[in-house]
């Protein structure tokens, strides 16, 4: 009911923000310039919909349920924290958000919940104007819209909780209406990113203290900026070089960046596919969406035990024979694992295991990249190029045959590699195939849901490979190869500098990336944690340009 | 690196002419399916609704004022009456008794048992009788399975077209796996390229449930825990011989469902078992064993299975009367039962127990 009552006032809500601005500084519009510096425009993101749970269970507690039917995410060159940038909400999505907003507030102002969250219990009933209630609306509007309310949004959220509350005869049901309404309000759905200072001969300037706050809450945690981070944005210490400093050390420090750094690999290796992959169930029974998951997590694991817990080299992800295994997982692999029940155990596969290419012969990066009844040695070569080494390889013509790749009962191809051989020699599918075929083709001992083989329709199967002109055989072979490539470590730098920064990298940007953060990740021994202190610390991180205005 | 101290030792996978472990995810008394009912000349046993109408009958009550003309009862309170109506139709010097703990109280219904010529098992006497059954799979004759006859022509327990059991057994398989251990079969090699030679085989149990894969079968290859109960720990020699594993004679213990069956004591037991190239394994388990245990776990449940057309004091009777194995000393009458089970398992990896006598051995060990 109160839903209808947030809604009531939300456009209210809208025109008495647009009377004052919420950030300080002028805008000077100008004449095109070429920009020199590392430096990219302020972006407008939505917010994923990882970090709307994470939000909400940061300012309210982990047992808030958010989860919601949101509006699907778009990837934009290779990272979904790109495409949220160009995320549109149509008017379904509008009602998606309203509904889930509902769904956060009616548990915030429940009877298990409000004692803690809230709190205080005035003692006339209805009236709201308390400083309790108050301070808690102010309170939260300042977490929800990573910024302190204006006296304008904290005056219209109060007489929207008043008016809910005498509407509903329910003091919670205000506090809740006024919930709703933040929680819809694009102030929470947005990351907005404002400039404080634009210098009109260069069109430069910084963030502000509270969108650089989010700009590095959001990198490093996946999540809005808790209430320390904002206090010190609020108090100018984040202005400053020491301020900030102590800012970025100690979300480093946090185990809050475990979240972040899931949530950044999740990204950069499409994990978001398992939503929608399916397996030919008849011909791989042992693959599940219970698989799915258990493939995910083991990746993810692995992850941070070897970049987080251990400060591991970003390299070895490539050739790591530790990993964590579930029964399903060991039961793919054929490996006896330790888990007594279907928990997770560690895991080390032998020196003589076949899986030496750490990352690339999980199931979660050889499933992923399949079809639903065969592997592809394409599919995965590509994702090899695109995701790891940030190459793009184009999408193929739409009028091509893929006939003779697809029949793998043909008794004369009865490998991938023949099959692949043969669509090759097709003048408009060699150029495409000759950079992803000798990479994928090294993975193809491993099947479509990751278990090993070493036949085809009972031909033994050749996994020789090629990596911009080093020869190898198999997936070790593989992992030694992308472990030594230097394009493999510019392109998770790059990669990452863009998750954070969210955009694509410019001109100049590239450039900075090649002569400064990369010499700099390998002096620090190829380490996530320093290469996203030296992310956070770059120029580009707080700096933006404003895009041309004519 | 983590170091994971465990009082279980990983078995890699099997490769040529190393042990095959498989767990055993169906046990079930096996039967022959028959197109035309030949195993039941007579007729199957009453349908559900029947044994109420004759329990309210014999008891002289009326049976209209409880069933409807569908046999089913018209409503909760009459079923709570019907209940007790059938529970208590045994009579002893003239009073109530419960027919299911005194079944001898209830008089004999003689339900209708199998026949037919072919039933699966082995020739557990040595004789071979025009009774006995001819296993279709061996052609082997005076097989002995008498504890399938006692149920084939109950509509519950009576075999299906392949590869379906009996509704019975389907359903209790199903249950059994998705709730406790399967019983674990270790082959000590296996290898294809060899034929005729000696094996030890041991029949255990393990401590884990199964995750299943998509068809709803145990997932192959997943690890199991192997319970050390030496209670459970069954080795007996056996020969592999054209991908058919058999067994010597040998007694096998094995617990059960806690629920209906606690525990299995198989007499002079033997296992015959094709190994599949799929990485499964179908066979035949037969043996002796006691009776009683089989109208228990019928008893356990009485009304529930009488509802759906299961004479439970008749198989008592049953039971008696076709056991054929170790008679009692004193009454001569026969205490046992022959008996075949169907078996099928899947290949898994296990974990066996470590010798734990040296614990600081034992915290030593890197696993790895």
């Amino acid at each position: 009911m109160y839903l209808a009552v947030a809604m009531l006032f939300a456009s209210a809500t809208g025109r008495a923000q647009s009377q004052e601005p919420f950030f300080t500084g002028t805008v000077h519009t100008g004449q095109s310039v070429s920009v020199t510096a590392p430096v990219g425009p302020p972006a407008l993101r939505l917010l994923t919909a990882s970090q709307y749970k994470a939000t909400v269970a940061d300012i309210f507690g982990s047992d808030i349920n958010a989860d919601g039917d949101l509006p699907p995410e778009i990837r934009k060159d290779g990272l979904l924290a790109l495409g949220s940038a160009q995320t549109t909400i149509a008017p379904t999505g509008i009602e998606e958000y309203a509904l889930l907003a509902h769904k956060v507030a009616a548990q915030v102002i429940d009877e298990k919940h409000r004692n803690n969250l809230i709190g205080c219990a005035p003692s006339v009933p209805l009236k709201i104007t308390d400083s309790c209630t108050k301070g808690f609306i102010a309170t939260a509007g300042r977490l929800l819209y990573r910024r302190p309310l204006t006296s304008g949004e904290l005056k219209t959220q109060l007489e929207l909780a008043q008016k809910g509350a005498g509407i509903l005869k329910d003091r919670y049901a205000g506090i809740g209406a006024s919930l709703t309404n933040m929680l819809s309000s694009p102030q929470f759905l947005y990351r907005w990113e404002n400039p404080r200072v634009i210098r009109s001969t260069s069109n430069e300037g910084e963030l502000d203290s509270y969108s650089a706050a989010q700009r590095l809450s959001f990198f490093l945690w996946n999540s809005a900026p808790d209430a320390e981070l904002l206090s010190a944005a609020q108090s100018g210490k984040l202005d400053t070089s020491s301020g900030w400093n102590r800012q970025v050390d100690r979300l480093l420090a946090s185990p809050r960046l475990e979240l972040g750094l899931r949530a950044y690999f999740e990204d950069m290796l499409g994990f978001d596919g398992f939503k929608s992959l399916s397996k030919d169930l008849v011909l791989y029974p042992k693959y599940s969406s219970i698989l799915g998951v258990d493939a995910k997590e083991e990746t993810l694991r692995t992850i941070i035990d070897l970049l987080l817990r251990n400060g591991g080299d970003y390299r070895d992800l490539f050739i790591v024979k530790d990993t964590f295994l579930t029964k399903r997982l060991g039961a793919v692999y054929g490996v006896p694992t330790e888990a007594a029940s279907d928990t997770w155990a560690p895991f080390k596969f032998s020196d003589r295991d076949p899986r030496g290419a750490g990352i690339l012969t999980h199931a979660s990066f050889v499933a992923l990249h399949s079809h639903p009844g065969r592997s592809s040695a394409t599919i995965r070569g590509r994702a090899i190029r695109e995701l790891l080494l940030c190459q793009k390889v184009p999408d193929p013509p739409g009028n091509v045959n893929f006939n003779l790749v697809q029949d793998t009962s043909n008794p004369l191809y009865r490998t991938a590699r023949q099959r692949l051989q043969v669509h090759a020699t097709e003048p408009m599918c060699a150029g495409c195939h000759k950079l992803t075929d000798p990479v994928g083709l090294s993975l193809e001992n491993f099947d479509t849901i990751g278990a090993h083989r070493t036949e085809e329709n009972g031909a033994v199967i050749d996994a020789s490979g090629q990596l911009d002109g080093v020869k190898f055989e198999g997936a070790n072979g593989l992992g030694k190869a992308m472990h030594d490539s230097p394009a493999a470590t510019a392109c998770v730098a790059e990669k990452l500098y863009e998750y954070g920064v969210g955009h694509s990298v410019n001109k100049a940007e590239r450039e900075w990336l090649k002569t400064n953060l990369g010499p700099s990740f390998e002096q620090e021994g190829y380490r996530i944690v320093p290469l996203l202190r030296l992310i956070a610390m770059s120029p580009g991180f707080r700096a933006v340009v404003n895009p041309v205005i004519r | 690196m983590i170091l994971f101290v465990s009082a279980f030792a990983l078995v890699s996978p099997a490769c040529a002419n190393e042990a095959a472990y498989f767990a055993i995810t169906r046990f079930w008394v096996a039967g022959v399916y028959y197109a035309h009912n030949e195993d039941c000349p007579t007729g199957k046993n009453l349908h559900e609704g029947e044994i109420a109408k004759r329990a309210l009958i014999e008891t002289g009550h009326d049976p209209n004022e409880f069933l409807d003309r569908d046999g089913a009862s018209y409503s909760q309170e009459k079923d709570a009456q019907l209940m007790q109506i059938i529970t208590f139709r045994g009579r002893i010097d003239g009073k109530p008794a419960n027919a299911y703990a005194f079944p001898e109280s209830v008089s004999d219904p003689h339900i209708k048992t199998g026949s037919g010529k072919y039933g699966y098992g082995f020739n557990l006497d040595g004789k071979t009788k025009s009774s006995d059954f001819i296993d279709p799979e061996t052609g082997e004759r005076g097989v002995d399975n008498n504890l399938y006859r006692v149920y084939a022509c109950n509509s519950h327990t009576r075999q299906l077209p392949p590869p379906q059991q009996s509704v019975a057994a389907d359903f209790g398989s199903e249950a059994y796996l998705s709730s406790y251990p399967p019983y674990i079969l270790e082959i000590s090699s296996l290898d294809e390229k060899r034929d005729d030679y000696d094996v030890t085989v041991t029949i255990s149990m393990s401590l884990d449930t199964v995750v299943r894969d998509a068809s709803g079968e145990a997932a192959q290859e997943q690890t199991l825990r192997v319970d050390p109960d030496p209670r459970w720990q069954n080795v007996v020699h056996g020969k592999m011989k054209n991908g058919v594993l058999t067994t010597d004679v040998f007694d096998l213990n094995l617990p059960g469902n806690p629920e209906w069956f606690p525990e299995y004591h198989f007499k002079q037991a033997r296992l015959r078992l094709r190994v599949l190239p799929e990485g499964k394994a179908t066979g035949i388990l037969g043996g002796y064993h006691d009776w009683l245990p089989f109208y228990r776990q019928m008893a356990i449940r009485g009304t529930q299975w009488e509802l759906i057309g299961d004479d439970v004091p008749g198989t008592y009777y049953a039971l008696k009367r076709l056991a054929d194995g170790y008679p009692d000393p004193g009454s001569g009458e026969m205490t046992a039962i022959s008996s075949a089970f169907a078996v099928k398992a899947v290949r898994v990896l296990i974990q066996k127990p470590k010798d734990t006598s040296s614990r600081e051995e034992a915290q030593d060990e890197l696993v790895h």
